[in-house]
């Protein structure tokens, strides 16, 4: 690591005060301190937010839940109305790393947790979002873990979080506190697809602190489910999942929720997917062509085309499971 | 032959006498020891795959406060010595220049300049202040770009060694080639009813030990220096540090600390030379410990290859010719395992006519170091999916044509001498037999079956047993113990001496400790250590036996030796039997203290097989399988601690069903291994794998007193091959590429679904 | 840049340490407190040899920064025994064998403390998931998994 200035925040007044010009924040540590190790982050200052008081997950009006920005990805994962009321959540949560990774990532550092790309993570490689106008090494690289959706010329790096997946599947919002006042985000906007500029990867502004993340009720979130396909059995990224949610009733689906990980540039919603569901029965045929219509833009690259029908394969299988249930 | 013995304390499970520091974190591996006055090392690596060094510029380095020394390639001494390995040699120039770079870079991390600092940041900091100006060549990424037209050479100076092929002459970067034959191939093949040919490729794979490479070296102004080190080997060390640094071996002590791992890839030197190099410089001692990107690209691994197969069969399953081809990549200098694979690869069957041909090339990636059974995984990978092929065309079970061709004793193996007892049939039969063999398959599950070979080594080993004047012994060996061969070496001593195991303490000496030992590998310490141990034990229980012919004032001839207990002459007055505690309490006065020894030279260690059935199930959607069943059967001549010989078993099975369905090294176009991280290159972790049974067979090993042979290598040769069986029977795809990674088993699943089924 | 000055808990004593901001805690215990018994595997939290209990939780050492610790509570493999008595884990590691090498033996007790101390009684599958950030290349885990699950059941038995 380079050296930095360490500071521990008592309250977020501090925490923004310290927040200078090449701060960084400091929650879990599991994307930075990985990342200050390998000096692609370089932070001048770290300030330690893990004494701010955003450890709650409460209950919002109407059935909804707000879970704080430290609150831990294990702690999420097993909380009661989170496993009750929105279980593809959990199920997101708990696909994800390690249970020591999990006791430490918080949920706003998951937010921003940041790519697996080799070429990012490698300082000697040429990356954009790494070292803007750097160029990129993934694009006739080693590939077969990148984009396949949301992708540009500069940046094709694959978002590896599973929980950002579950959040954009059920419409959440990040809440931000900065000099100049809180704002709320929409998950689904919160995350920039990388176009021209890989290196702004989310909609946070300078100083500005993620103090919670809003789960809006969803009735039919109990019928859901989190699948995720991987090289093995637990702790790896995902080569292809996702988040789906089925509003069933009398033998239609009357509304539906699909997010993809792993196969996107950013936390990936598939509304168009998600219409050709309404009105149809939950049967083979149609959750098909969901997954056909989720794909239909995705752009392969010389080593990541399997994704793409491994991809409609997941969300066939999730929507399946979510389907079949009681 | 003699009768089988009854054994006290071989065969049980004590526990180990190193586990309690184990267990409570009070053993000190390489990274965890700390000398007063220490600096820190670090190694600048080169960023480019292959590259001709210009210049290196070490100034602003050296300017940098807390620095005390600097080295480069120039600092070494260049050497032509060689260090004996049994049969073979270390070449320690090849050694040395991979140590620290000389004129060229062979391979993206090979270590250029060092620098020890009063502070790891400081060195690392001065270090990147080294100016290294490079002229960058293109890099020869694998076996095909090497073999290839206008390929670049690594080595302008190499030339080909051993039996000449169609490619000697020029340059080069086959660094050798050598055959193997027998019998009229031609006509084999002519008189076969089936012959299947496959060619088959692995990628790169590391050892994956957990503990990263860690030493201090100090050196003082008389050229006396000491090294603590993680290693297998203390002796290599020694010789390889004295040679490369440029001082006599008899002034470096090397001391081994607790070993995390090594599986053949710490038995080279890595760090050693550049700490101790930079120790003499500094005259201070200096600490390095690796980091696990560089672990991954600068050490370890075994070679990636691609191997052709052709074999020939009866219509009954005999197996009448077989010829191969051999690729291995040797990494940056020569030295692949590509011999062994050769000679491995037939070694279970009487083939009477074959040819093989086997080639070591170079390429720009690290040298390969051994890894378990060094070369015959990844051949057994080939010939054993080509004998299921077999046995699938020929509608014969895979065990009942693997007896039918099986050698035994009075068989001469394919690489040379006759096989003396060997227990291929009987851990054969034993997997016939096992209900596992006949356990129904669920949806989408196949099974897989393959043996595997290893030679095993003998080679130097010493050991003494030092009585305690209390009865108990303490054991020293040069052999660190990677694996709990304490226990093994403590109850070898018990068994002779008739002292309980517990009374016995077993350590590992250093280079002055300890007489001269080769490494720890070959799957060698129990067998050929042991042996020296018994031997040891054996002459210091004569020397009790001469005191209490002292005491008794009879022949030493006329006592005799029983459970631990000298035993009177009958008739002899006022005599009775004395235990060891008895004898060693009265060692002063009978002639003072009791040391019992042994070395030797073990040239020959008995060879093992073992057979592995895998049950595979397989998502046909997305391509990833799980290992859902595993037993491994292996003759083990006589398993001494049977619970760390099952471990060994399990843990060889784990190495490769990582190596089968995950572990690679992922390479970019110009030389950079992509995925230098645990979490990247990915071994199995404990929700990868089911419980792994073991059945031990034992047939007894001639050359061991108590019948012991290897068991440490021959578990990994098995499960590349069991695996792609297994593959092959869950989906009707023959894989002759590893790993069966997801993504590659999705696509071959996909393409053969594509294909329209003939009526 | 001047060193901070660290208060903490460390297996149950008060330990105070001084550090750079960017060391590790991993970095603090080894070399700073001489805690050896805590491994550095991988550095970057992939393979669970430097496992501690973090205020109870179990955290990689290698990813928590050195000066987070102040105020927190740490429990290391050299915390789990008490006076003569091993803990259950390391005597069942003992038991089956389920060892080999032993460098990440001190990380995989830790972890499975933590699982015991939140699943009494797990599955063999469970032990397995939980475990599967902690690497081990020498047993095939077949031992490890045996050792925690006989070391539950015996913790069970003496608790009842």
């Amino acid at each position: 690591m380079d050296p930095f200035r360490f500071v521990a925040a008592a309250d977020e007044h501090a925490a923004r005060a310290a927040a200078s010009a090449g701060a960084r924040y400091l929650a879990g540590g599991t994307t930075l301190v990985d990342l200050m190790k390998l000096h692609v982050e370089r932070p001048r200052t770290v300030v330690d937010i893990n004494a701010l008081p955003l450890t709650e997950i409460a209950e919002t009006p109407g059935g909804g839940v707000r879970v704080g920005a430290l609150v831990r990805n294990s702690d999420m994962a097993h909380h009661p109305l989170i496993r009750a009321r929105f279980p593809l959540l959990s199920q997101a949560l708990l696909a994800g790393a390690s249970p020591q990774i999990r006791n430490m990532a918080t949920t706003g550092g998951n937010l921003l947790q940041r790519t697996r790309c080799y070429y990012f993570r490698d300082t000697s490689a040429a990356c954009n979002k790494r070292e803007p106008g750097s160029g990129c090494s993934a694009l006739d690289g080693c590939n077969r873990i990148h984009a396949v959706l949301g992708t540009s010329d500069h940046c094709i790096a694959t978002h590896p979080s599973d929980m950002c997946v579950a959040l954009a599947a059920l419409d959440a919002f990040v809440l931000l506190s900065g000099p100049r006042g809180s704002r709320v985000v929409p998950l689904v906007e919160f995350h920039l697809m990388p176009g021209d500029h890989p290196e702004r990867e989310t909609a946070i502004e300078p100083g500005e602190l993620i103090t919670a993340v809003d789960v809006p009720p969803l009735g039919f979130a109990t019928r859901s489910a989190y699948v995720k396909v991987r090289d093995r059995a637990s702790y790896a990224f995902a080569l292809a999942s996702a988040a789906v949610a089925l509003d069933l009733r009398g033998g239609e689906i009357r509304d539906a929720r699909i997010a993809l990980g792993g196969v996107a540039t950013k936390p990936w919603r598939a509304r168009e997917a998600e219409r050709t569901l309404v009105g149809r029965p939950p049967d083979a045929a149609s959750f098909r062509a969901a997954a056909d219509a989720a794909l239909a833009g995705a752009r392969p690259r010389a080593h990541n085309g399997f994704k793409i029908e491994l991809a409609k394969r997941t969300i066939v299988r999730a929507l399946t499971r979510a389907g079949a249930m009681a | 032959m003699t009768a089988p013995r009854d054994f006290k304390y071989v065969g049980t499970r004590p526990i180990r006498h190193d586990g309690v520091d184990k267990v409570t974190g009070r053993a000190s591996y390489g990274a965890d020891a700390a000398w007063p006055g220490m600096l820190h090392g670090f190694v600048l690596r080169s960023p480019h795959a292959h590259a001709r060094i210009v210049s290196i510029d070490t100034g602003a380095a050296e300017a940098v406060p807390g620095v005390h020394a600097v080295i480069t390639g120039k600092d070494l001494p260049e050497t032509t010595a060689t260090i004996a390995l049994g049969e073979a040699a270390i070449d320690l120039r090849d050694i040395g220049d991979n140590v620290l770079a000389k004129t060229k870079t062979l391979y993206h991390g090979h270590a250029v300049a060092a620098v020890a600092a009063t502070t790891i940041d400081i060195a690392r900091e001065a270090a990147a202040a080294i100016e290294v100006v490079y002229d960058v060549l293109e890099p020869v990424t694998g076996i095909d770009r090497a073999l290839g037209a206008g390929a670049p050479i690594l080595h302008p100076a190499l030339v080909t060694k051993g039996a000449a092929g169609p490619d000697a002459g020029g340059p080069t970067n086959i660094a050798s080639r050598m055959e193997l034959k027998r019998g009229d191939v031609d006509a084999g093949f002519a008189e076969a009813d089936l012959v299947v040919e496959r060619e088959f490729r692995t990628p790169m794979v590391h050892q994956g030990y957990i503990e990263p490479h860690a030493c201090i070296a100090r050196c003082g102004e008389d050229g006396r220096a000491v090294v603590w080190c993680t290693t297998q080997g203390p002796f290599v060390v020694r010789d390889a540090c004295a040679a490369i640094v440029g001082l006599d071996p008899a002034n470096v002590k090397v001391v081994p600390s607790e070993i995390g791992g090594g599986f053949g890839g710490k038995i080279v030197v890595y760090l050693e030379p550049l700490a101790l190099a930079l120790a003499r410089k500094a005259r201070r001692p200096v600490k390095i410990v690796m980091g696990r990107d560089d672990v991954f690209r600068a050490t370890g691994p075994t070679s990636g290859s691609k191997v052709r197969v052709k074999l020939g069969a009866k219509r009954d399953g005999t197996i009448v010719a077989a010829s191969a081809s051999l690729w291995y990549e040797a990494g940056a200098y020569a030295g692949s395992p590509v011999g062994a694979g050769a000679m491995c690869m037939l070694a279970a069957y009487k083939v009477p006519n074959f040819f093989i041909e086997a080639y070591d090339v170079v390429v720009n990636k690290p040298k390969v170091a051994a890894y378990r059974a060094p070369g015959s995984p990844i051949a057994a990978f080939a010939v054993e999916s080509v004998v299921d092929e077999i046995a699938r065309e020929l509608k014969i079970d895979p065990i009942e044509l693997r007896l039918m061709n099986a050698n035994a004793e009075g068989d001469r193996a394919p690489y040379g001498p006759k096989y003396g007892p060997i227990g291929l049939a009987q851990i054969l039969e034993a997997a016939r037999a096992h209900p596992h063999w006949r356990a129904p398959l669920g949806a989408n599950q196949g099974r897989g079956f393959a043996v595997g070979f290893w030679f095993n080594a003998g080679m130097n080993s010493s050991a003494t047993v030092t009585l305690n004047s209390d009865g108990s012994a303490a054991v020293v060996t040069g052999n660190p113990d990677i694996g709990g061969t304490r226990a093994a070496q403590a109850m070898m001593a018990a068994e002779e001496l008739g002292i309980p195991v517990e009374r016995v303490r077993s350590n590992v000496g250093d280079t002055d400790g300890s007489g001269f030992t080769d490494v720890t590998g070959g799957s060698r310490v129990c067998y050929a250590t042991g042996m020296a141990v018994i031997r040891a034990a054996e002459d210091a229980r004569e020397q009790l036996r001469a005191r209490a012919a002292t005491i008794w004032n009879v022949s030493k001839d006329a006592v005799g030796w029983e459970n631990g207990r000298a035993i009177p002459p009958a008739g002899t007055e006022k005599a009775s039997p004395m235990t060891v505690a008895e004898l060693t309490a009265k060692m002063t006065q009978t002639g003072g203290p009791i040391v019992g020894r042994a070395s030797l030279y073990a040239p020959m260690a008995g060879p093992a097989f073992g057979a592995h059935i895998c049950d595979l199930e397989v998502d046909p959607e997305t391509g990833r399988s799980r290992i859902v069943r595993y037993t491994a059967f292996q003759d083990v001549g006589k398993a001494v601690h049977p619970s760390y010989v099952e471990g060994q078993m399990q843990g060889g099975v784990a190495q490769g069903i990582g190596w089968a369905l995950n572990e690679e090294y992922i390479y970019s176009a110009d030389g950079v291994m992509e995925n230098a991280g645990f979490l990247d290159y990915r071994m199995p972790v404990a929700s990868d794998l089911p419980m792994i049974e073991t059945v031990i067979v034992e047939v007894a090993n001639p050359l061991h007193p108590y019948g012991v042979r290897g068991v440490g290598e021959v578990p990994i040769v098995p499960p590349l091959a069991a695996v792609a069986n297994a593959m092959r029977d869950a989906t009707g795809i023959r894989f002759t590429e590893l790993p069966l990674s997801p993504p590659r088993v999705l696509e071959a699943i996909e393409a053969a679904a594509a294909v329209p089924v003939e009526a | 840049m001047s060193k901070l000055h660290i208060e903490t808990t460390i297996n149950r004593e008060p330990a105070e340490f001084l550090c750079e901001p960017h060391e590790t805690v991993l970095s603090a215990l080894r070399n700073g407190l001489g805690l050896t018994g805590t491994k550095e595997g991988c550095a970057t939290g992939d393979c669970g040899a430097c496992s501690i209990l973090l205020d109870g939780r179990l955290v990689p050492a290698c990813l928590v920064l050195a000066p987070e610790a102040q105020g927190r509570t740490i429990t290391t493999i050299e915390g789990l025994s008490r006076g003569d008595a091993l803990h259950p884990l390391q005597q069942k590691f003992l038991e089956h064998a389920a060892l080999q090498c032993g460098i990440c033996t001190p990380g995989f007790i830790v972890a499975a403390k933590a699982l015991l101390d939140a699943t009494p009684e797990p599955s063999e599958e469970e032990t397995r998931y939980w475990l599967a950030g902690n690497l081990c290349r020498c047993t095939g885990y077949d031992k490890i998994v045996r050792a925690v699950l006989d070391a539950a059941s015996e913790m069970k038995g003496s608790a009842a």
